[in-house]
């Protein structure tokens, strides 16, 4: 009688429980994408809310943003999936990626196979002239992600003291010569002064950089880094404290250059050079630009899971993403602030004025202002190059 | 012995302890990972990796060199420049309304005294030039000298308070005028070897702080070549936790700096009182009389200009709009930083008031309890001791000073790194309890000392008296003797708290950064990218103890008032 009850009980949960894989899949595959994004920024979250209503009123797709506290969580999940053999209905459809954990879902087979040149505005990202957006930290895409928006390197300088900023690694150095004491860097232990390092690598190796793409062999190291320590050591007496005091965070830069100490600075937002100066850390006389050599960039992208029951929608999703009404939306300063990966000299007149509503700001950078993006370099190379530098220019404290 | 008794007793005996204990317990918490042990990060032998480590720093010569040459050049300066300012404000009644232009140096921490100095002086034409980050030490010595000067003048300053000694050293001043002298070379014939005698102790905790200071050395030091004290922190908060080992022998190695630098200036001073002597003993009247006159004078112009100058700078800047260089005021004022740096402050501001509060509260307690057994003592030793002292201070006393300096002569950098392993392991989940002991450690000395001068003044007749009436000593001690020294409590407990306030390494180590307060934000925002910020965070962390200072002078005034009513 007892064990009656609980098997016809069981039976009962075994047929709500089918009941309700039923129901998932069939919602799934309806028109919910389920976006899984690193959550922690209220800016970004609130872009992907109006990006749900813009997919909704065009296409009838709800957006439903899986907030993230780390993306390598949505990776996890997609790994126990196909281990699961869920090869069909997994649970996540779009995921924001780059660098690491693209490497980890690329070599697990976890991503949708080929998919981004069949999107209508992907080739708004000029392919050809900017190969960047086709590689992610060294590795090649293979259609697999599709950029989103990128932070590239850009440069500013105070032009109440600098009338012709430096426009390439050769011209910042005669500049450098020419203004003893005006510029500095961050030790490579601050992200924007090994930044600074690699865009010097990739300048000064022009015609010669495949190598800086593929794991750091020593030998293939000292070739490429040879004329990087050339220029350094010819710089460094140049800088400000003659290179002995090192800068130890990149925010210490900024302040200088508020101090009319040094006159050149860099960083990797563009979008704060203008804040900064609203908020009377910078003088409202900075200028921003990007160098014309090239700026380091980092692409981030979108990809979609390989057992994803929505990639159809998702790939609407993206092509939205990739819209030039959306990329323009998000460079907004009071959005997000994020540089679109669109190549804007290709826009037709109407779509390109979009970028060029707001930049109002005399401290920002221009809108016109065309970007030439280095891709960044295999990822062995940033220990490397780190290591290299302490070696061969002593320890800072 | 009425429970009472035994209980303050018992006090006196626990502040011993809580004062030597930390500091042994951290230095053998050092040296263990020193030795190479460290079973945490699977070192479980003891051997000499570390030292070879420690000893293969590059350039570490230079090191020990800059950490010995600021520590004492910065004692050396400040300790002349002190006696000629206490010189000119004894012998020229007229200056000693100046003396209060010191206070706010003494209240203020030194990061922030350190950063008030990079505002004021890095965008100044040809002292940008060097300052900060010289690579020989200078900008490190002249903040230190800043901030040193003020302590020694105020300790000396109290030192010539005291009734009897003052009574004595004026006796012999007068008669040196009488004689023939002038004012300042009467002084230093006859007032300052008494006086240097007293304020021993002091000059040693300064030479000790000068050799082992994080603050100063971290915000105007090259990072090319450090100080040790900024080395060992590096390597303790390094990512790669291996180095802690060479960190260790780092802080043994500058425990023992300190020691050879002590002994040093021991020596020194026999070489230097042998020719001292002579000098007291030749019969010109006016020897040394100029140069320390100007010294003393171009000391009090010089601190009083800068004070103006930071205060005012300090206070404009957190106002202002864009400044370029070379305008005297700023384009415009907003109240932008003010209102973004308070709502960051919030949290660390209330860390910081509790912090203080309790720490005082419970040094001026224990303080007043160890007094007051220390008085029992004397009056049960009544006779040995009046034998023996002769108008100075006993034996006893004097070892029981020691043992207060300790923490003060002790680097810091040593010892607290070992005192939080040993936290760690004891009670890893209070972290308030572990800053709180910490901070103590350093509110403990400085609150005995402001109290302990009118507490052993206070007239044994009045207790005896109370006690003939039928009191017990416990009600002696609550309603005779606190409300005698009560302005003393109340000065005490503000000094407790500006010295609570100004922790920077116990509170960051203490807590590993997870008690964020005004001090530790403030250095942690000095290499940021808002100056204004900064110097918001800097006037806060000048304010606070002044407000409590100010505070403690009113409650000690209304005091008064309701009494004499």
């Amino acid at each position: 009688m007892f064990n009656w009850q609980i098997t016809i009980g069981f039976l009962k949960l075994n047929a709500l429980l089918c009941l309700v894989v039923f129901a998932c899949g069939t919602i799934g595959a309806t028109n919910e994408v389920r976006f899984h994004a690193w959550g922690g920024s209220a800016q970004v979250n609130q872009y992907i809310q109006w990006v749900s209503q813009q997919v909704n009123q065009q296409h009838g797709i709800t957006i439903n943003h899986v907030k993230l506290a780390d993306t390598s969580d949505a990776v996890s999940r997609v790994l126990a999936e196909k281990s699961a053999g869920n090869h069909h209905n997994g649970s996540v459809d779009l995921i924001w990626i780059n660098g690491e954990n693209f490497a980890a879902m690329q070599s697990n087979g976890l991503l949708a196979p080929s998919w981004v040149n069949e999107l209508a505005n992907f080739s708004l990202t000029n392919p050809t002239e900017n190969p960047a957006v086709l590689t992610d930290f060294g590795l090649p895409t293979n259609g697999q992600e599709a950029p989103w928006g990128r932070a590239a390197m850009v440069f500013y300088y105070n032009s109440a003291h600098v009338k012709t900023p430096p426009k390439t690694a050769h011209e910042l150095m005669s500049f450098v010569v020419e203004n003893p004491g005006s510029f500095a860097y961050p030790t490579p232990n601050d992200y924007l002064g090994i930044s600074f390092l690699k865009y010097l690598l990739i300048a000064l190796n022009r015609g010669n950089t495949d190598g800086l793409y593929r794991p750091a062999m020593p030998e293939m190291f000292a070739e490429l880094t040879t004329p990087l320590w050339a220029f350094l050591d010819t710089l460094h007496p140049h800088m400000w404290r003659q290179g002995t005091h090192m800068l130890r965070q990149a925010s210490h830069m900024q302040r200088l250059i508020d101090d009319e100490v040094l006159h050149l600075g860099f960083s990797f937002t563009a979008a704060e050079i203008p804040s900064a100066v609203n908020r009377f850390d910078l003088p409202p006389t900075i200028r921003t630009y990007a160098m014309a050599d090239g700026s380091l960039s980092n692409i981030h992208f979108v990809a979609i899971a390989y057992n994803s029951p929505n990639a159809d929608n998702a790939k609407k999703v993206v092509n939205f993403l990739l819209s030039p009404v959306a990329q323009a939306y998000k460079k907004r300063l009071d959005v997000w602030g994020d540089d679109t990966v669109l190549d804007v000299a290709l826009l037709p007149n109407e779509d390109a004025q979009l970028f060029q509503v707001e930049g109002a700001h005399p401290s920002a950078l221009p809108p016109s202002e065309r970007i030439i993006m280095f891709a960044e370099p295999h990822a062995s190379w940033t220990d490397a190059l780190r290591n290299a530098w302490f070696e061969r220019y002593g320890a800072r404290y | 012995m009425s429970p009472f008794e035994r209980f303050s007793h018992a006090v006196k005996q626990a502040m011993i302890i809580l004062l030597v204990f930390p500091v042994l317990a951290g230095t053998f918490g050092v040296i263990l990972p020193a030795a190479g042990f460290f079973p945490a990060l699977g070192f479980n032998t003891v051997d000499t990796q570390a030292i070879h480590a420690f000893f293969a720093t590059p350039e570490l010569v230079s090191i020990i060199g800059l950490t010995l040459l600021t520590g004492v050049g910065a004692t050396l300066f400040s300790l002349v420049i002190s006696i000629a300012l206490v010189a000119v404000v004894y012998c020229y009644r007229p200056f000693s309304s100046t003396k209060r232009l010191l206070a706010p140096l003494l209240v203020l921490p030194h990061g922030a005294v350190a950063l008030a100095l990079i505002f004021l002086l890095s965008p100044t034409p040809w002292i940008g030039e060097w300052f900060p980050y010289d690579n020989y030490g200078v900008s490190i010595i002249f903040a230190l000298v800043i901030k040193e000067v003020p302590f020694l003048f105020f300790m000396s300053q109290s030192v010539l308070a005291q009734s009897a000694l003052n009574k004595q050293l004026s006796g012999y001043y007068r008669t040196g005028l009488s004689l023939g002298y002038t004012p300042i070379t009467a002084f230093l014939k006859l007032v300052l070897p008494s006086l240097y005698q007293r304020i021993r102790l002091p000059v040693f905790a300064v030479l000790a702080y000068a050799i082992s200071c994080v603050e100063i050395p971290l915000v105007l030091g090259s990072n090319n070549i450090p100080t040790l004290s900024v080395a060992i922190v590096h390597w303790f908060n390094n990512v790669d936790l291996a180095l802690r080992l060479p960190a260790s022998v780092g802080a043994i190695v500058l425990m023992l700096l300190c020691i050879v630098a002590l002994l040093l200036w021991r020596g020194s001073e026999q070489i230097i009182g042998h020719y001292y002597q002579r000098f007291v003993l030749n019969l010109n009247r006016a020897g040394g009389q100029l140069p320390l006159l100007i010294l003393g004078t171009v000391s009090l112009i010089g601190f009083t200009i800068l004070i103006l100058a930071l205060v005012s700078f300090t206070g404009v800047l957190s106002f202002a709009t864009y400044w370029t260089s070379g305008s005297v005021l700023p384009q415009g004022i907003t109240g932008l930083n003010w209102s973004v740096g308070l709502a960051a402050m919030q949290t660390p501001l209330l860390n910081s008031l509790i912090l203080a509060l309790c720490t005082s509260c419970v040094a001026v307690v224990v303080s007043l309890l160890a007094l007051e057994s220390e008085v029992k003592n004397e009056v049960t030793s009544k006779v040995v001791s009046r034998l023996m002292k002769r108008g100075g201070s006993s034996g006893y006393e004097k070892r029981f000073t020691l043992i207060l300096f300790i923490p003060l002569l002790v680097p810091g950098v040593a010892f607290l790194f070992g005192l939080v392993w040993l936290q760690q392991l004891v009670f890893p989940e209070r972290l308030w309890l572990s800053v709180g002991l910490s901070h103590l450690i350093y509110v403990l000395p400085y609150v005995f000392f402001s109290l302990a001068h009118s507490y052993r003044q206070i007239d044994p007749r009045y207790g005896q008296m109370a006690q003939s009436l039928g009191y017990s000593p416990f009600r002696v001690f609550i309603h005779v003797k606190l409300p005698l020294v009560f302005p003393s409590i109340a000065f005490a407990f503000a000094m407790g708290c500006a010295i609570s306030l100004s922790q920077y390494l116990p509170t960051l180590l203490s807590s590993g950064g997870q008690i964020a307060t005004v001090t530790t934000e403030a250095i942690a925002l000095a290499a940021g990218s808002s100056k204004r910020l900064n110097a918001v965070y800097v006037i806060v962390q000048g304010l606070l103890p002044l407000v409590i200072f100010m505070a403690a002078w009113a409650i000690a005034q209304s005091f008064y008032a309701r009494k004499t009513k």
